[in-house]
């Protein structure tokens, strides 16, 4: 009984001493990276300051940065209780690059913010500015089909591109600065008639790739000339056909198959339907004479119309 | 004999239709005033906006209703008059066969054709009354006439060719369902004894599956090869070929039409045993 | 000569099991003839092939000359066992009905006729009793100038009265030239009217026919006892 009543003592005691030293800051608990760790975050009574393991972080906007990797949501975070917080929501970028914060009040109101680590903010401006330090095309299938390119490589070529590719045939491309935390899509790479284009979406002025397509005016690109980087593209885009999907998104496979169901259904179809009924309709009488009749008549038009229409088709 | 034929058939089988079409028109009329108590800036109370809010519901069950109903009554005169006790009658007139499954294709596809006829303009009408003054305003009307006359200067008389040739496609795909129908009934008359109807049913879904796979196939390769074969025609000849290639569409299904009619006339002329 | 003729005639619902096997059979022109069998024996398959609303499997079928077809419906007049009538229908509409169809109808009589039986012309045919529906029926195919009348169980599951009636109007009603068949196993009701009669055993065989009158001064019986004879269980 003595030694529970000890425990209970030391441990209030214990409390009283932790207490934050500065009734200015509200420190905020999140849920530990690794188990056993915990992440502690102080944040100042302006909520324009947030401090973490010894780096600074001010408040950002960030809104451009579309390829936020979160991690660490900390929706159950514990925090000490200071100037009426009622709840607060943490989040924060693999290497706590970037962390947003969403303070709930007790009278209501609620501050919801994001901050950027002083130390990052250069690389920040240079990714903003279209300067990443790599550049990532991915092409979405299979899962992990990535290149990584050198951004000095997107600019070869500088062409206007009459013919618009086709929204399939197009890739985001993803610069990054530092460690990956920080990645702004930046345009996309399209693949038309055998080769690589670059398109930044700063150069168009918009940044949406269907809007960007279904544009009436030549749309201004780069062609990637690098070879190196052309081979991996390419291994890319074979990886992206692949088995499956190659059936369908292959431009040579899917023509052929197109040009055989017409002729199947438009030439091969009459044609056995005309020699057929042609056959029935000499050796029979009365109503089903009339019948084949029609039916061979009606074949005989759909193939002499498809033959005109190839024939005139092929010779303009 | 076929016209007294057509006209007996006309007359079963749109007694009930006119009652159908019209119920068809005043469901558009008042899902039109219900959609547009909804878009309106005045506030009304709370009852009236709830049982609009619900009106708006009832044309499109209402339209879906009466194009199901027109399928239906196809079907039951097939089925009644070939099928049933009255076929004692029907098998024992002094007409040949060909014509009395004319006379039911014709006054079918009519039907059919009808129903498209009043099922497009009641939903203009609804749209019309619903949106009209944010849509249909004098600025709307004037861009159609624009359009159109855009239109005829582009292609001129071809586009009196093209209205032709669509509502001819149109008819012989009315003339495509009411065979396909036709053949389903038959068929299950000659397979089953009882629960003809459902197994009628049955096979006409069954067949409508294949047949939706088989046009999702020309669909999906078809259409973008038949979409590159054209890319490479020049302005001139682009009209013409379009001509063609909706003629070409017409004989298509003519052949289907053809076929599916010799199927069935067969089955009446040869298997037919009314016992 | 022969109103009908039947050559060979073959006819089966399934296989193995013949209704009709290589009949013959020949109906004279102005004769009322009475094809009389058990149930089951072919009567209603053989008048429905002559009719057209079955096929034969094979053999022949002449009506008047012709095969089964638009001609010889236009001279065969066929009274059902059943009632075909479309009930959307009213009487009058079936009595348009006919004359569009055959040219041999003769409105004013069968409208005379329903007269007769207070039977109201703009009456709907499903506000009327099955007896009167039936005898609707009866008055529209015996108002016609048929060549071949084709009666298929004319008095089955009527009363002894209205049996009388439609026998009568049967006899008073048909032209002198033209033949009747009738099927019926209740010969008793129908002996009287009958000028030949055939005896049909099951697969279509003939067993017995000839002349109604010759039959019953040769064995000295109606053709009700001969019958039972024959068909003895």
């Amino acid at each position: 009984m003595k030694k529970i009543l000890s425990l209970c003592l030391a441990a209030l005691l214990a409390c009283l001493f932790l207490l934050p030293a500065a009734a200015e800051e509200v420190t905020v608990t999140g849920e530990p990276a690794e188990p056993g760790e915990g992440m502690r975050i102080i944040l100042d009574k302006t909520y324009t300051h947030l401090y973490y393991d010894d780096a600074v972080y001010s408040r950002a906007d960030i809104s451009r940065l579309s390829l936020i990797k979160e991690s660490r949501k900390g929706a159950d975070v514990g925090f000490e209780e200071y100037n009426g917080v009622e709840g607060i929501s943490l989040w924060a970028t693999r290497n706590n690059t970037v962390f947003w914060i969403d303070v709930s009040f007790t009278d209501g109101s609620n501050i919801t913010a994001t901050f950027l680590r002083d130390s990052a903010r250069t690389a920040y401006e240079r990714l903003l500015r279209g300067e990443p330090d790599k550049a990532v095309v991915d092409f979405n299938y299979p899962i992990g089909n990535e290149v990584n390119i050198k951004p000095a490589v997107l600019r070869g070529e500088s062409v206007s591109l009459e013919e618009m590719p086709a929204a399939s045939n197009c890739f985001y491309i993803r610069g990054t600065v530092g460690d990956g935390d920080l990645q702004m899509k930046m345009g996309f790479v399209a693949y038309l008639d055998g080769e690589f284009y670059y398109v930044s979406f700063d150069e168009v002025g918009d940044d949406n790739l269907y809007d960007i397509l279904w544009g009436e005016n030549p749309l201004p690109a780069y062609r990637i000339t690098d070879a190196e980087t052309c081979a991996a593209l390419l291994d890319a885009w074979d990886a992206y056909l692949g088995d499956e999907m190659g059936f369908v998104y292959d431009d040579s496979l899917t023509g052929l198959m197109g040009t055989f169901t017409l002729i199947v259904f438009f030439c091969a179809i009459p044609l056995a339907l005309f020699v057929v009924f042609l056959v029935l309709a000499i050796r029979s009488r009365g109503v089903y004479r009339k019948i084949h009749t029609a039916i061979c008549t009606c074949s005989g038009v759909t193939l002499a119309i498809f033959c005109i229409v190839a024939i005139w088709v092929g010779t303009i | 004999m076929l016209k007294k034929l057509l006209r007996y058939d006309m007359r079963a089988m749109f007694r009930y239709w006119w009652i159908a079409a019209l119920s068809c028109v005043v469901f558009a009329c008042a899902g039109g005033g219900c959609l547009s108590i909804l878009l309106s800036d005045r506030s009304y109370p709370f009852f009236v906006t709830s049982m609009a809010g619900m009106g708006v519901a009832l044309p499109i069950f209402g339209m879906s209703a009466f194009a199901i109903l027109s399928s239906i009554l196809v079907f039951i005169r097939f089925y009644r008059n070939f099928f049933t006790d009255e076929g004692y009658l029907t098998f024992t007139l002094p007409v040949g066969r060909h014509q009395l499954l004319n006379s039911k294709l014709i006054s079918g596809t009519s039907l059919l054709a009808a129903t498209i006829a009043v099922l497009l303009p009641s939903l203009l009408l609804m749209l019309a009354i619903g949106f009209g003054e944010y849509v249909f305003t004098p600025e709307f009307f004037r861009e159609i006439g624009e359009a159109l006359s855009d239109m005829w200067e582009a292609i001129g008389a071809w586009s009196i060719l093209y209205a032709a040739e669509l509502i001819l496609l149109g008819l012989t795909t009315c003339l495509f369902g009411v065979l396909g129908l036709s053949v389903c009934i038959t068929l299950a008359s000659l397979l089953v004894k009882k629960a003809k109807v459902i197994t009628a049913i049955a096979i006409y879904y069954g067949a409508s599956s294949i047949l939706s796979f088989v046009m999702q196939l020309l669909q999906l390769f078809g259409l973008p090869a038949l979409a590159d074969l054209l890319a490479g025609t020049s302005e001139a000849a682009a009209p013409g070929i379009m001509a063609l290639l909706l003629l070409g569409g017409i004989c298509f299904v003519a052949i289907f039409c053809g076929l599916l009619y010799l199927f069935q006339y067969r089955l009446l002329d040869r298997k037919l045993n009314l016992a | 000569m022969s109103i009908l003729v039947c050559r060979d005639l073959c006819k089966s619902y399934r296989r193995g099991v013949p209704v009709l096997d290589h009949l013959n059979l020949e109906i004279p022109e102005g004769k009322i003839v009475g094809l009389l069998g058990p149930n089951g024996c072919g009567k209603s398959t053989l008048i429905k092939l002559v009719s057209g609303l079955l096929q034969p499997n094979s053999g022949e079928i002449l009506v008047g000359g012709h095969p089964v077809g638009p001609e010889s419906c236009a001279i065969v007049s066929y009274l059902p066992e059943r009632t075909y009538f479309s009930s959307g229908m009213k009487v009058e509409g079936l009595i348009r009905f006919f004359a569009d169809f055959y040219a041999d109808f003769d409105a004013t009589r069968a409208r005379n006729l329903l007269w007769d039986l207070g039977i109201d012309p703009t009456a709907d045919l499903k506000s009327l009793s099955k007896g009167t529906k039936e005898k609707v029926q009866l008055i529209l195919v015996m108002s016609r100038r048929a060549r071949l009348y084709l009666l298929d169980e004319p008095i089955a599951g009527v009363d002894p009265a209205a049996r009388e009636y439609i026998l009568g109007t049967i006899v008073g009603n048909y032209a002198e030239d033209a033949s009747i068949i009738i099927t019926t196993h209740l010969i008793a009701d129908v002996e009287p009217v009958l000028d030949e009669f055939f005896f049909l055993g099951y697969g279509g065989h003939i067993i017995r026919s000839g002349s109604a009158e010759a039959a019953r001064l040769e064995s000295g019986r109606s053709l009700d006892e001969q019958f039972r004879e024959v068909f003895k269980c």
